[in-house]
């Protein structure tokens, strides 16, 4: 067992996790050359096209160091704070973390709360600083941030370029002799963690586990001990970029583990395998449940989907254990479900991995933050859905969701980043300089104000250079208003929203001009109005069509035009009868885009 | 019941707006005549026999053709294919390819109609067009072909043309109207691609008329057509009771046609198939007795999306007593539950079993067409 060492990376977004660990993998030759390509890790089509880690990746590397051979387990984890929950439990498979920072930026938000998640898991945190070849590098002045932030000596700080290679030698031997092995006893009962889980459609659920003590074996019988289900264990094996079956693993390794389990309810992550003939006492313990916080509904676009959308959400839950949904319906769209995300991101990624893994052609509805409400009962509901309001005359008082926002940024740009926070309704707790221009400042601010568009925003008003995290500190109470979009005279629940008072005028007309421009004109005018009650605060109107017609439709033409109207069939379809308008599937999202 | 289409390839130069298949160099024509013969000799039997009710020469430009080639041409096809009693022979004519005694030889030939390319009544906007023609020989040629004896002539307008008014169109059709014409065929301009009106669009040298301006241009044609006696028996064509075209009629009610020369579009009510658009690959393939066509073959639903579309273009609109025996009881169904709307808005008429395009239905008949198709 003294020759493994289970370790993962972890750094802000973009920092260089995922080319780092490409020079590992190199260097190991853990990959064949001909299936080599930049961000290896990243194998889902999205994040590659996006250039972001959206999952953690384990994978396991073969060195020689000293004469002596070891495993090196790697996981490769996100930088986006939507990921963060990805980032925690890769930390309970290991011993020891990466903590990547960039040269070129130095500490940011994510390398704060990543560096506290691993430090309070007691990993041994090895101090890399990347992108060493940039001429915009900052060696020193970065260098003095690491050793404020984590009290390391200043040579402790590997200069290093996934870039050049630069490095790489010195940060393969610091692993083997700065991280511990692991710890445990190979011949205890059967105690392992599942710290992740994928969905494959040949083999069933593959479990991703790491050995706390004992030994597992192929063809045992093991049982889970949280859900109680006893299985075979048909393959074992470790992770490499393909799964390579193994007889036997022993404490302290990390591996996969398939036994037939179709059914998603089946395996949490969280939970601890061990052995039907020799038991451990207890489980290990798991993760904190994720409490989502974004909420939307999410629809088939063709109503006889929903069994399939039902499906395909349990599926895709399995590899995303963040991920919450209960069924709901609307006036508007039929049968859905009410999902919790940890973000916009993350709600995106949803939805973009539904259409693209499970062919899901789905309408997002307009997302919101978990309300409390009191009643004048005494009761406290949760409510995820601004139809799910209790009646006004019930409600006592209701509290939204304060996060506590913590924002670094190069100081010529603080003074944006207030106003905007200020407008976001936030109050400042607390700013400090970090170095003579950098500076840490952290607001008090309702979660609702970063779902839309805050974000984007702060990465505008600040070129790139500020980032942002935050975390969910309780409930205040809230003076809010429902505000409810109709087309044509019909409310359409789906784009209704709990919003700010002093926010709902300028949002119910930014509402309507966008819709405006999203909904396309049809037969006749419609009529888009956002109404707080009965009073109606904002109105546009789409002119109905006045011309659409083919002069000519002879002979040839037939064909050419048939194909024609038939293309027009189609975009018809993937939209959304609502009374008698027709709504495009992005329009639902319309209150994501406003300018 | 079938009919015939014979398509001559040439022209002497291009109209800014066209993008038949046409080409200027008319060294080919002879073969070209020869080969549409061989082709028909070639495809005795597409028709199945049935009677030939019209004859329709296009272009390109007929009236390229000598009137004994036309007269050779229809002889031909008179001994191969079983004809009714009368059938309709139309001709088309360019302006300016109009002599005196053309319509005498052209009539003798067997040719009962004419359809002159008129388009406008305005010299500058027929520069504009690319026609060749002016005014002034449009005049002399409907003057000449009344009194050389045809009665039942068709002239073609073109509406929506940059720059052009609604005062401008009523005054195209008060001329075309002040001559006893017996049918109008007026099209609001298409900017297609490959023709030298979309190159400009490309290039932005051309903006399109609004929608509001051919809003109002569709219902003033309506209008002025009616005051004129003229039935609106499809969107873009209008005719006095008597003379609606029935060769067009023919491709609204699926009725088979042969059609012959390059580019040429044939249909047999199970499939449709289309000449190459080339004069010299056509007349290759031809003299080695090949029909050198792609294929398509149509599936119920896509035969009955067809009807929909073509029918709901004309006033006899959708019949629903030929759905429900032709198709069946549940196309039948979708359709009448689908109308409800239209005619709610106004847009429909349900009249005995048929289902009808209201004037204001006409100008987005797309829109209301797409909606209408089914799924395959
Ligand atoms: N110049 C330079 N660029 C680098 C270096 N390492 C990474 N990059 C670039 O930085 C960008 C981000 O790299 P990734 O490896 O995807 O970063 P990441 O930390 O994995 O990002 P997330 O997983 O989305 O958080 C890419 O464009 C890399 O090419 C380096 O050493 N030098
Ligand atoms: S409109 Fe007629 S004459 Fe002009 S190019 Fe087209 S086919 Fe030839
Ligand atoms: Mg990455």
């Amino acid at each position: 067992m003294d020759n493994i060492r289970n370790f993962c990376i972890i750094a802000h977004i973009d920092h260089g996790k995922s080319t780092l660990a490409d020079r590992l993998l190199e260097m190991t030759r853990t990959v064949d050359a001909r299936d080599f390509q930049d961000q290896v890790l990243d194998n889902m089509d999205l994040e590659r096209e996006r250039g972001i880690t959206i999952k953690s990746h384990a994978i396991q590397m073969s060195y020689q160091y000293e004469g002596k051979n070891y495993f090196l387990n790697l996981i490769d984890t996100p930088g986006h704070v939507d990921f963060s929950y990805e980032v925690s439990r890769s930390i309970a498979a290991c011993e020891g973390a990466l903590l990547v920072v960039d040269a070129t930026q130095g500490i940011q938000a994510q390398t704060i709360s990543n560096l506290y998640m691993a430090i309070e898991h007691g990993l041994e945190i090895i101090p890399v600083m990347n992108k060493m070849d940039s001429p915009s590098a900052m060696p020193e002045e970065v260098k003095d941030q690491i050793v404020d932030l984590i009290g390391c000596k200043r040579e402790e700080i590997i200069e290093a370029s996934a870039r050049t290679g630069m490095g790489i030698d010195r940060i393969m031997s610091e692993i083997i002799t700065k991280i511990p092995a692991p710890k445990g006893d190979p011949d205890a009962p059967l105690q392992a963690l599942i710290f992740d889980s994928v969905f494959n459609s040949f083999r069933g659920i593959i479990a991703y586990f790491k050995i706390a003590n004992g030994t597992i074996r192929t063809h045992e019988l093991v049982k889970f001990v949280n859900t109680g289900s006893e299985y075979d264990a048909d393959e074992i094996g470790v992770l490499k970029l393909k799964r390579e079956p193994r007889d036997v693993l022993r404490a302290g390794d990390v591996g996969y583990i398939i036994s037939g389990i179709k059914v998603s309810a089946e395996v949490k992550v969280g939970d601890t395998i061990t052995h039907v003939a020799r038991p451990c006492d207890r489980a290990i313990s798991g993760f904190a449940d994720v409490k989502p916080m974004v909420f939307a509904g999410i629809y088939p676009v063709d109503a006889d989907d929903y069994e399939d959308l039902r499906a395909s959400i349990e599926k895709l839950q399995l590899n995303d254990a963040s991920l919450t949904f209960v069924p709901e319906s609307s006036a508007a769209l039929g049968f859905g479900f009410r999902c919790g995300f940890l973000g916009l991101l993350h709600m995106e990624i949803i939805q973009e991995r539904l259409d693209r893994e499970f062919d899901m052609d789905v309408i997002t509805t307009v997302p919101n933050v978990s309300f409390r409400v009191l009643t004048t009962r005494g009761e406290i509901i949760d409510v995820h859905n601004p139809s799910g309001m209790p009646p006004s005359t019930t409600i006592d008082e209701i509290e939204e969701p304060y996060i506590h926002a913590q924002v670094i940024s190069k100081s010529e740009y603080l003074g944006s980043i207030l106003k905007l926070c200020i407008d976001k309704r936030g109050t400042m707790k607390n700013q400090v300089y970090l170095t003579s221009d950098r500076v840490e400042v952290t607001f008090d601010m309702p979660l609702s104000e970063i779902v839309f568009d805050f974000y984007d925003k702060l990465k505008s008003i600040s070129k790139g250079y500020a980032s942002f995290d935050y975390h969910i500190t309780g409930y205040k109470k809230a003076d809010l208003v429902r505000l409810d979009i109709l087309l044509n005279g019909e409310m359409v629940d789906a784009l209704s929203t709990l919003i700010y008072r002093g926010h709902a005028y300028d949002f119910g007309r930014r509402m309507c001009e966008k819709l405006r421009e999203l909904i396309p004109r049809q037969q006749f005018d419609i009529a888009i109005q956002a109404a707080i009650g009965a009073k109606i605060i904002a109105r546009e109107t789409v002119k109905a069509v006045r011309k659409d017609v083919t002069a000519k439709c002879y002979g040839g033409d037939i064909t050419r035009k048939r194909k024609l109207l038939e293309k027009q069939k189609k975009g018809k379809k993937r939209m959304r009868q609502i009374g008698n308008v027709e709504v495009p599937q992005q329009a639902f999202l319309a209150v994501l885009k406003l300018d | 019941m079938a009919g015939i289409y014979i398509h001559i390839p040439f022209c002497k130069s291009f109209c800014s707006y066209c993008d038949f298949y046409s080409i200027t160099d008319n060294s080919l024509k002879d073969a070209l005549v020869q080969a549409v013969i061989r082709e028909s000799s070639i495809r005795p039997s597409y028709l199945e026999g049935e009677t030939v009710e019209t004859v329709y020469f296009g272009g390109g430009t007929p009236s390229l053709l000598e009137p004994a080639t036309a007269a050779a041409l229809i002889s031909d096809l008179k001994k191969k294919f079983p004809f009714s009693d009368d059938p309709e022979i139309t001709f088309e004519v360019n302006p300016d390819d109009v002599y005196e005694g053309l319509f005498i030889d052209l009539k003798k030939a067997g040719i009962n109609r004419i359809s002159l390319g008129v388009q406008s009544w305005d010299d500058k906007r027929l520069r504009y067009l690319g026609r060749r023609h002016d005014a002034a020989q449009s005049a002399r040629a409907l003057d000449m072909v009344f009194r050389e004896g045809i009665k039942n002539v068709s002239v073609d307008i073109i509406y929506g043309v940059p720059g052009m008014t609604t005062a401008d169109l009523k005054a195209d059709l008060e001329k075309t109207f002040a001559f006893p014409v017996t049918h109008l065929s007026a099209y609001h301009l298409t900017v297609e691609e490959g023709t030298r009106f979309g190159r400009m669009k490309k290039e932005g040298k051309l903006k399109e008329t609004d929608e509001e301006t051919s809003a109002s241009m569709f219902s003033l044609l309506g209008k002025v057509c009616r005051e004129h006696g003229f039935i609106h028996y499809e969107i873009s064509n209008f005719a006095k009771e008597g003379y609606i075209s029935r060769h067009n009629s023919s491709y609204w009610k699926q009725v088979p046609y042969l059609g012959l020369g390059p580019s040429a579009h044939s249909f047999d009510g199970r499939s449709r198939q289309w000449n190459v658009a080339d004069v010299r690959k056509y007349v290759k393939a031809i003299s080695s007795g090949e029909i050198p066509c792609e294929r398509e073959e149509l599936d119920r639903i896509t035969v009955f999306n067809e009807y929909v579309m073509t029918s709901l273009r004309t006033m006899w609109g959708i019949d629903l007593t030929h759905v429900e025996e032709f198709y069946d009881k549940e196309l039948h169904d979708y359709l009448v539950n689908l109308s409800g709307k239209y005619i709610r808005y106004g847009l429909m008429k349900r009249e005995k079993n048929t289902l009808v395009l209201t004037d204001q239905g006409r100008m987005i008949s797309d829109n209301i067409i797409a909606e209408l198709l089914a799924d395959l």
